[in-house]
């Protein structure tokens, strides 16, 4: 098999085949799957750490335990909720271990804040920005629920298994997240933007 | 999602407000979308709090597209390290396997073959100590080059980050020249014109155990 048949083929391959290759040490697949996840993974990991070098370091952990741990993969989930859950945990850790965890939201929003007045700032940019400005302002589990629902699009039930949380745990969470948005939105003069 | 409240009823306002965020992304079932659209028709004020729903996706959306990718050493590591640990898969495939026809051979021979078999024990364990001989502190002496360089074998610890690494290794002006072997040492230059330098560079890169852990200058 030539190089772009080979890398059609892997791009045609399902993440379970692709793990499974990896299982049997195919360090082509390890690429494969790789690039497959890493674009939306590493987002997730520089939305949770705020930090790119951190992120790329947790990036790299979690695919080596891909790699680690293929042949015990056991098909309980999906392969993308089971290596979302590695990064979560992993990103976790890091924070921990940054003593970052405790810097939740209302330790953020005692940061004074040398942004421009609310109208300044609105007229310079649109509502969907001021939203994506002030989720920075969330504490990590509000941050993560967010994008585990709203970018990587995972369903109640796989983000309660990455979370290793009950369902409803995953629902309360999106709902804080979202009530806390709303009054960081009212707190800039914006009423009625964020449910 | 709470299938078995939703699916013999109509839902309650509250579970279609906690629904919404994934009422957007499609994921819901189909009981559960049905029972979002019926609520659409009947609650005025769920059309806005929708809309509100989609600001908030949308937003975070294109903040996380606005993510630049991962720089690209980050595969080339990867890969780096899937080699090594598959080295070492193998390695030890190898190991166990030669070990274990070895002893089999040894067991299945005679009272003179098991004397034998245990005075090449004592020759192995003599041999491993005579290996492990670290240098002595004032012993440290090789290793620097006509270009005032002197290279380490250095081990990290397996949790250390690369930026870790990295800033550890820009403080002792110290570049990696190669590795990971096999055992994840690498080859480290650091800047030496005499062997206190060594010493020194050893002592320093020693002292954040945290990061590194083992370190000893090539004879």
């Amino acid at each position: 098999m030539d190089l772009l048949s080979a890398r059609s083929a892997d791009a045609a391959a399902s993440d379970g085949q692709l793990l499974a290759r990896i299982a049997r040490g195919d360090k082509d697949a390890v690429t494969a799957l790789y690039r497959r996840l890493e674009r939306p993974l590493f987002a997730f990991l520089v939305k949770t750490l705020r930090d790119r070098e951190a992120a790329a370091d947790v990036l790299n952990e979690t695919m080596l335990d891909v790699w680690r741990q293929a042949g015990r993969f056991e098909g309980k989930s999906s392969v993308a909720t089971w290596i979302y859950s590695i990064a979560h945990h992993k990103a976790i850790s890091w924070l921990r271990k940054r003593r970052e965890v405790e810097l939740d939201e209302d330790m953020v929003a005692a940061v004074p804040d040398d942004a421009p007045a609310a109208d300044t700032k609105i007229a310079a940019e649109d509502l969907t920005q001021t939203i994506a400005r002030l989720m920075e302002k969330l504490s990590v589990d509000h941050r993560i629920v967010l994008q585990l629902a709203y970018f990587q699009e995972f369903s109640v039930g796989q983000i309660a298994e990455i979370l290793d949380c009950p369902e409803n745990t995953v629902k309360t969470r999106m709902f804080y997240a979202r009530q806390r948005l709303r009054a960081l939105l009212e707190a800039e003069g914006i009423e009625g933007a964020a449910a | 999602m709470r299938h078995d409240q939703h699916q013999n009823g109509p839902l309650e306002p509250q579970d279609v407000e906690e629904l919404l965020p994934w009422y957007v992304t499609g994921r819901v079932s189909r009981e559960e979308a049905r029972g979002i659209e019926a609520a659409l028709k009947t609650m005025p004020d769920l059309a806005e709090k929708l809309a509100q729903v989609q600001r908030e996706r949308e937003a975070v959306s294109r903040a996380a597209e606005a993510v630049e990718a991962a720089p690209p050493e980050t595969l080339q590591r990867l890969l780096q390290q899937v080699e090594t640990t598959r080295q070492r898969r193998v390695q030890r495939a190898d190991n166990r396997d030669e070990a274990g026809g070895w002893l089999k051979g040894a067991m299945s021979h005679s009272v003179i073959w098991q004397a034998a078999f245990a005075a090449a024990c004592v020759a192995i364990v003599a041999l491993g100590i005579r290996l492990y001989n670290p240098p002595a502190p004032g012993d440290l002496t090789g290793g620097i080059n006509g270009s005032g360089r002197a290279t380490l074998l250095v081990t990290f610890q397996p949790d250390a980050t690369a930026a870790d690494i990295s800033s550890l290794l820009a403080g002792a002006k110290a570049v990696v020249t190669g590795g990971p072997g096999p055992d994840g040492t690498y080859l480290v230059q650091v800047p030496a014109s005499q062997p206190s330098d060594v010493e020194a560079a050893v002592s320093r890169l020693q002292s954040r155990q945290e990061l590194v852990a083992t370190v000893r200058p090539v004879q």
